[in-house]
């Protein structure tokens, strides 16, 4: 039996009781990523993990693990890590290596974790399918000729390959749960202001939040408990205490799971069939299983002539590409990241980003066209507004009930050469994932079936910072379905 | 949506040389996304930054003042030393 199979709770326990050595399962998980050609990683750090599960050994000897002393991860690329090269799978980042630590990878280093790299994304977190990456496209370990979804495509398949035990990603409209539910793990991101954003690159600072991909409900658990917090260095870092998820009990008993009726017309008769049944195995556990009518979360004076989570769906993106292009306004290749010089600062600027890749120029566009259009602002002020007004709805949705189930995304993995007819097809594999970022609630992708072979994730969404109530159903639902 | 899209003034406004050839179509097919973002919404008014105050703990940590907290009329004045 190979180490990189067993479960992060399970490698753990064994290395603080001495029966595994951190150096062997360093040296394993090398050996795997070397021999994988999944291009799951842009970084290696193969001296600094080796050295690492050194230092890892002799704590363990001397009696002093801590608590994930020697576990391998994964770290998306988009974390900032002290001293090793942070792309965000761009070209303009040159090989900037910053001089400090994002909050939640130093929690995890004092945690005793071993970063064995940084993982391949899509540039700047924009993207579902991993091949909008400077560094190459991504392979879906199920099936290599797919992709794994994005943005955090690298750390889903190296996890879903044992090429680590977990990885942390970032989330802003579904890029950990979508890739995690496309390679047939666990993908989480918890409630906005739960985990700090400090030291993460930014994409839409007011949806970006860290998350984690594992093999389990309760691996990822065991990681996010470790990285979640107040962080004063995060200004929306939140000072509520979550509960300790990995210990929350798989009792759904009394509890009610709301699904989206309106939502069901939107996925194919496999996907339909896969969520009835899940919800079907949480009532068998004593939920109470209640039908959420879509006018409940939209003002019928309104008067949507679409499904309103097309709405959702545009809010998002007018939003985070507004905040885009706020936030990569400071790549100018002179504080750091590549510079490309020109006759005068202007051209410096314009050849300079001219290394943005075309999603992000693509990205960058469209908010300026929005920010643009007359009257100034039409689209972005009306977004915010209806933001706000479907938080307001959410949060009285969760009064009424605990969770909302819904399918993470309405297909399976698709074929690496397959490119849909326009970008807004490509938009629509997040039309289940961005509600979760536009209300600021926890949201957690299981894998829940197969269609013709290819693993199907189920979303457990909760209100804003009832992250327990959300694992509690996720555990329970994942125990039900007993996937393999 | 406007129906000309002024693409070398896009390029200006974020400053890159070379937008992706098909930034024209692009922009207008998520324009059909966005005309579905619900028009009538002027009835609906931002709230006072409330919840920023207390996400942020500006009371506790930083020692706002009365002066600071969202008046009755829902308006909210920010001091020098928050903006600091």
């Amino acid at each position: 039996m190979t180490v990189l199979k067993l479960s992060l709770k399970e490698i753990a326990q064994l290395m603080k009781q001495g029966e595994v050595s951190p150096v062997t399962v360093v040296a394993e998980t090398l050996k795997a990523i070397k021999l994988s050609k999944l291009n799951s990683f842009i970084t290696v750090c193969e001296e600094r993990a080796i050295a690492a599960a050194e230092k890892s050994a002799l704590r363990i000897s001397q009696g002093e693990a801590r608590e994930l002393e020697g576990v391998p991860l994964g770290i998306k690329d988009v974390f900032c890590t002290k001293d090793i090269r942070t792309t965000a799978a761009s070209k303009i980042m040159g090989d900037f290596t910053p001089w400090y630590e994002s909050t939640v990878t130093e929690r995890l280093l004092e945690q005793g974790c071993i970063f064995v790299g940084k993982n391949n994304m899509d540039e700047f977190a924009m993207g579902s399918t991993n091949r909008n990456s400077a560094f190459g496209e991504v392979k879906n370990p199920v099936d290599e000729k797919l992709v794994p979804g994005g943005s955090s495509g690298g750390g889903a398949a190296a996890v879903a390959a044992g090429l680590c035990y977990a990885a942390l990603g970032s989330d802003t409209g579904g890029s950990v749960r979508q890739p995690a539910a496309f390679c047939g793990i666990v993908g989480v991101k918890p409630s906005y202001g739960a985990c700090s954003r400090f030291g993460m690159i930014a994409y839409a600072s007011s949806m970006d939040q860290a998350g984690v991909m594992a093999r389990s409900v309760e691996d990822a658990c065991i990681v996010l408990d470790k990285m979640k917090g107040y962080c004063s260095k995060d200004s929306t870092s939140s000072k509520v205490i979550l509960a300790n998820l990995a210990e929350v009990n798989a009792d759904v008993k009394g509890m009610k799971i709301g699904y989206i009726e309106d939502h069901m017309g939107l996925v194919s008769e496999t996907v339909r069939a896969c969520w009835k049944n899940s919800l079907d195995l949480l009532a068998d556990r004593g939920a109470k299983i209640v039908a959420i009518n879509i006018q409940d979360l939209n003002c019928p004076s309104i008067g949507l002539t679409c499904n309103p989570a097309h709405s959702w769906l545009a809010v998002y993106y007018a939003i985070s590409t507004v905040e885009a292009l706020s936030n990569l306004a400071r790549y100018d290749g002179i504080r750091y990241g590549s510079y490309i010089p020109g006759e005068t600062l202007d051209e410096s600027y314009m050849l300079t980003r001219d290394q943005f890749g075309p999603e992000v120029k693509r990205r960058l566009a469209l908010a300026a066209h929005i920010m643009s259009t007359e009257p100034t602002n039409r689209f972005f002020e009306r977004s915010c507004k209806y933001r706000e007004f479907l938080k307001e709805r959410f949060a009285n949705v969760f009064r009424k009930v605990d969770c909302i189930l819904s399918p993470t995304s309405p297909h399976v993995a698709f074929p690496l050469t397959e490119h849909k007819k326009n970008s807004l097809e490509n938009y629509m594999e997040d039309i289940f994932t961005v509600v979760a970022n536009l209300v600021n609630s926890p949201a957690i992708s299981i894998p829940a079936c197969r269609e013709n072979g290819l693993p199907m994730g189920m979303q457990v969404m909760a209100g804003h910072m009832q992250d327990a109530k959300m694992i509690a159903v996720a555990k329970a639902l994942e125990d039900a379905l007993g996937y393999e | 949506m406007t129906k000309i899209i002024d693409i070398e003034k896009l390029s200006l406004i974020v400053r890159i040389k070379n937008l992706p050839e098909d930034t024209q179509q692009y922009i207008q097919d998520i324009s059909t996304l966005l005309n579905t973002i619900p028009t009538r919404l002027e009835h609906l008014e931002f709230e006072p930054a409330e919840e920023l105050i207390r996400s942020a703990d500006l009371v506790e940590s930083h020692e706002v003042s009365q002066s600071d907290l969202p008046t009755k009329e829902g308006q909210y004045f920010v001091s020098k030393r928050s903006v600091g």
